[in-house]
C-alpha cells in the first residue's frame, strides 16, 4: 500500500514527515534541509520555476516574480483586509481575479494561490518520493485553526492540483498536539497550543480525552495575529542596528541595500545565538564606506537589550491567549498542558511570558519547526493504518448560517462545534403566496448578513400558493470530517430538495483545477527533460575534461594520427555543448567515447604498470589517489604545490 | 580568505598563504570544492544573491563580487556563494 505523508504548508516555510513504522521521520529535500521555505520564483525567461531555497537565493535578483507568503491570499478575497494589508508589503502583485478572488502574477502570468501552493506541495511530495523510492499520491495536508471553508477547499485544490490526494485537511494545533500527546498520559486533558511562526501568530485551545484507550482531539477555540511572527522580531533588531551606526558614524542604511541584506542576516543570527547566550556581537566588516574609507559595524547586543526590543511584540500575543481562553469557557488554571510550536518559541523570553500568562512551564520537548507536520504523518499513519488509537475531532473555526427576513444572520451551527456535524431547522415564508425562497448561505459571527462572509447561494422554487408562515423548509448543514460544508434546503410539503455543496467557494471552478493539474503535468515533463538536458551536459562536460586530461597526461605516448581524431570529437562535443540539442549532444558523447576508449584503456594499463614498480619505489604515489584521509608526512608539501 | 599586503610581514603570509593550500588540498581531497564565481553567471543553485548593482559593460546576471565563498562536497552545495549580480542601468 502506498504512504500517506503528512505535509506543513507554512507561511514562510513548509515541512514533510512520514511514518517509519511507529515513528516520524521528517524527511531532508535535496538541499539537505529538513524545512523549506516556502517560496516559488518564476525566472525572468520563463524557462524555469524555483521552489524553496533556491527561489529565496535568487530573490533579490527577481523580486517581483518572487512569490512568497501566499498562504495569507489562499482562499481570500481581493477586498479582504488581509490581502489588502499584504498587497502593501510584497513586492510582487497581487490582482483581482475575474470572481474578486486574491491572485497574484508573476512573469504577467495570472495565477491563483492554490497553484503558487501546488509548487510547493510538489516540490515537498518530490522530497518524500526521493526518501522513499517510490510514488506518492495521498498526504495529509495542515492549515490554521482558523481557515474558513474556502480556504481549507483552496488548500485542498493545491493538493489536487499537486498531484496529491488530500485524504484530510487537519487544523495545525491539532497536528502540534497528536505530535506531543501521542505517546502521553491518560484522562482528560486540556492543552493551550502557542504557535510563533516566522509571519504568524496562532494560540489554539485543545483537549484531549482518553475514551476507552482511545484518544480524541477536539479543537475548542481558536485565535491568533496573521501579521506577527519571528521576522517582525528580526526587524526589531535590523532598526536598532541601522539607529546605532547612524549615531555612531552619522550614515543611514537604511537606504542601502546590501548592507540591509546582511544586517537582516546578522539580525536573525544574533536573535538565534541570544536564545543560548546572555550577549552576541554583530560583527560586519566593510558594511558600508564613506569619503574617509570603508566603515565597519561592530555593536554588541545583550540578551536584555533584545528583550526590550521586542517586549511589546511578545505582550501582543497574550491578548489573542486571553480571547481564546474565553471562547473555550475556560480559565488559565483548568490547563493541563502549555506547548510550543514555531521557531520564535525558542526564544526565553517568550517561553517565559507564555509561563507567566499561563502559570506553569510550557512543554518544548518536540522540535517547535517540525512539531506541525510530525502531526500530520501521525495523521496520515492513522488513515492509513499504521496508526491506531487515535481518533481526530477538528471544530469549525466560524458560525455558520443562512440569511432571513431583514437580512439577519440566522446561525445554524456555531462556531466551535466538533466536525463532522450535521444540524437542522425549519424556516417558512415571508409573505403570502411566495413561491420561491433563497438560501443564502453565510459565514461569521456578525449579526447582520451582510457583515459575514457569503458562501453561496440557491433558490428553492415551485413552493406551492400559501399563507406566509405556512410552508415548512427544512435547512441541513451537514459538515464532513473535511470541513466541506454541505447545504440542503426541502419542501416538507412537496419534499422537493435542492442542495449546494460548499466547495466552489474555494474560487475555482473543476475545470480550472483541471486545467491546473494539466499544467502542471505539463510542467513535470518539461522539467524533467530540462533535467535530462543538464544531466548530459554534465556528462560531456566531464568527457571532454577526461578526455583532455588523459591526452596531456600520455603526451607523446598518443601517434598524430590517434590524436587528430580524439581532437576533433573532442571540438565537435564542445561545439554540441553549447547548444540545447539532447540528443546531438548524446551522438557527440558516444562518438568520442568510442575514440578515446582504447586511450583510456592504455592509461589504464600504464597505471597498473606503474603501481607494480611502485611497491619498492613509494616516492612516486600519486597524491591524488589519497581520499581516505590518512596524512602523508612526506608527500603533503608536493601535493599542495602541484594543486595550486 | 585574503590577507593584507601592506602590513604584514612576507614571512608570515607564505606561511598563512601556504597553510590556507594545505587546508585546501585536504579539503579537496574529501570531495570538498568551493564556489567563487566571479564574473560567471548568477545560478540560484549555487549562488544566493545579496544585491544587484547597476554594471553596463557585462551581460544583466552576472557575478560581480563574491562577498563570501561557497562550499560544495561532491554534488551537494554545503553553503552557497554570497554574491552580488550586475544589471543594467
Amino acid at each position: 500500500m502506498s504512504r500517506v505523508i503528512g505535509i506543513d504548508l507554512g507561511t514562510t516555510n513548509s515541512c514533510v514527515a512520514i511514518m517509519d513504522g511507529d515513528k516520524s521521520k521528517v524527511i531532508e529535500n535535496s538541499e539537505g534541509d529538513r524545512t523549506t521555505p516556502s517560496i516559488v520564483a518564476f525566472t525572468k525567461d520563463g524557462s524555469e520555476v524555483l521552489v524553496g531555497q533556491t527561489a529565496k537565493r535568487q530573490a533579490v535578483t527577481n523580486p517581483e516574480n518572487t512569490l512568497f507568503a501566499t498562504k495569507r491570499l489562499i482562499g481570500r478575497k481581493f477586498k479582504d483586509e488581509t490581502v489588502q494589508k499584504e498587497t502593501k508589503t510584497v513586492p510582487f502583485k497581487i490582482v483581482e481575479a475575474d470572481n474578486g478572488d486574491a491572485w497574484v502574477e508573476a512573469n504577467g502570468k495570472k495565477m491563483a494561490p492554490p497553484e503558487v501552493a501546488a509548487r510547493i506541495l510538489t516540490k515537498m511530495k518530490q522530497t518524500a518520493e526521493e526518501y522513499l523510492g517510490e510514488k506518492v499520491t495521498e498526504a495529509v495536508i495542515t492549515v490554521p485553526a482558523y481557515f474558513n471553508d474556502s480556504q481549507r477547499q483552496a488548500t485542498k485544490d493545491a493538493g489536487k492540483i499537486a498531484g496529491l490526494e488530500v485524504k484530510r485537511i487537519i487544523n495545525e494545533p491539532t497536528a502540534a498536539a497528536l505530535a506531543y500527546g501521542i505517546d502521553k498520559g491518560k484522562g482528560e486533558r486540556k492543552v493551550a497550543v502557542y504557535d510563533l511562526g516566522g509571519g504568524t501568530f496562532d494560540i489554539s485551545i485543545i483537549e484531549i480525552v482518553d475514551v476507552d484507550g482511545e484518544k480524541q482531539f477536539e479543537v475548542l477555540a481558536t485565535n491568533g495575529d496573521t501579521f506577527l511572527g519571528g521576522e517582525d522580531f528580526d526587524n526589531r533588531i535590523i532598526n536598532f542596528l541601522i539607529k546605532e551606526f547612524k549615531s555612531e558614524s552619522g550614515i543611514d542604511l537604511s537606504a542601502d541595500t546590501l548592507a540591509k541584506q546582511r544586517l537582516k542576516d546578522a539580525a536573525e543570527k544574533a536573535k538565534i545565538e541570544l536564545s543560548s547566550k546572555q550577549q552576541t556581537e554583530i560583527n560586519l566588516p566593510y558594511v558600508t564606506a564613506d569619503a574617509s574609507g570603508p566603515k565597519h559595524l561592530n555593536i554588541s547586543l545583550t540578551r536584555a537589550k533584545l528583550e526590550a526590543l521586542v517586549e511589546d511584540l511578545i505582550v501582543r500575543t497574550i491578548e489573542p491567549c486571553k480571547i481564546a481562553l474565553k471562547d473555550a469557557g475556560l480559565t488559565t488554571s483548568d490547563i493541563h498542558d502549555v506547548i510550543l510550536v514555531g521557531g520564535q518559541t525558542r526564544m526565553p523570553k517568550v517561553q517565559e511570558e507564555v509561563k507567566l500568562y499561563f502559570g506553569k512551564d510550557p512543554k518544548k520537548d518536540v522540535n517547535p519547526d517540525e512539531a506541525v507536520a510530525v502531526g500530520a504523518a501521525i495523521q496520515a499513519g492513522v488513515l492509513s493504518g499504521n496508526v491506531k488509537d487515535v481518533l481526530l475531532l477538528d471544530v469549525t473555526p466560524l458560525s455558520l448560517g443562512i440569511e432571513t427576513l431583514g437580512g439577519v444572520m440566522t446561525k445554524l451551527i456555531e462556531k466551535n462545534t466538533t466536525i463532522p456535524t450535521k444540524k437542522e431547522q425549519v424556516f417558512s415564508t415571508a409573505e403570502d403566496n411566495q413561491t420561491a425562497v433563497t438560501i443564502h448561505v453565510l459565514q461569521g459571527e456578525r449579526e447582520r448578513a451582510s457583515d459575514n462572509k457569503s458562501l453561496g447561494r440557491f433558490d428553492l422554487t415551485e413552493l406551492p400558493a400559501a399563507p406566509r408562515g405556512m410552508p415548512q423548509i427544512e435547512v441541513a448543514f451537514d459538515i464532513d470530517a473535511n470541513g466541506i460544508l454541505n447545504v440542503t434546503a426541502k419542501d416538507k410539503a412537496t419534499g422537493k430538495e435542492q442542495k449546494i455543496v460548499i466547495k466552489a467557494s474555494s474560487g475555482l471552478s473543476d475545470e480550472e483545477i483541471e486545467k491546473m493539474i494539466a499544467d502542471a503535468e505539463a510542467h513535470a515533463e518539461e522539467d524533467k527533460k530540462f533535467k535530462e538536458l543538464a544531466d548530459t551536459k554534465n556528462q560531456g562536460d566531464a568527457l571532454v575534461h577526461a578526455t583532455e586530461k588523459t591526452l596531456s597526461d600520455l603526451g607523446e605516448k598518443v601517434d598524430q594520427e590517434e590524436r587528430a581524431k580524439i581532437e576533433t570529437a573532442t571540438a565537435e562535443l564542445k561545439e554540441a555543448l553549447k547548444g540545447d540539442n539532447k540528443d546531438t549532444i548524446d551522438t557527440k558523447v558516444k562518438a568520442l567515447s568510442e575514440v578515446s576508449a582504447p586511450l583510456a584503456q592504455r592509461l589504464y594499463e600504464e597505471k597498473a604498470q606503474e603501481a607494480a614498480n611502485e611497491s619498492n619505489d613509494s616516492d612516486k604515489k600519486e597524491d591524488k589517489d589519497v581520499v581516505d584521509g590518512e596524512f602523508e608526512e612526506v608527500d603533503d608539501t608536493k601535493s599542495a604545490d602541484k594543486d595550486a | 580568505m585574503q590577507a593584507s599586503e601592506k602590513e604584514m610581514p612576507d614571512s608570515l603570509k607564505e606561511g598563512l598563504e601556504a597553510t590556507l593550500k594545505l587546508f585546501d588540498g585536504c579539503l579537496e581531497n574529501f570531495g570538498v570544492e568551493s564556489i567563487n564565481p566571479k564574473g560567471r553567471i548568477f545560478d540560484p543553485n549555487l549562488h544566493e544573491a545579496m544585491v544587484m548593482q547597476v554594471d553596463d559593460s557585462k551581460e544583466e546576471g552576472t557575478i560581480i563580487e563574491v562577498i563570501q565563498k561557497g562550499f560544495k562536497l561532491h554534488d551537494r552545495v554545503l553553503r552557497a556563494a554570497r554574491v552580488i549580480v550586475s544589471k543594467k542601468s
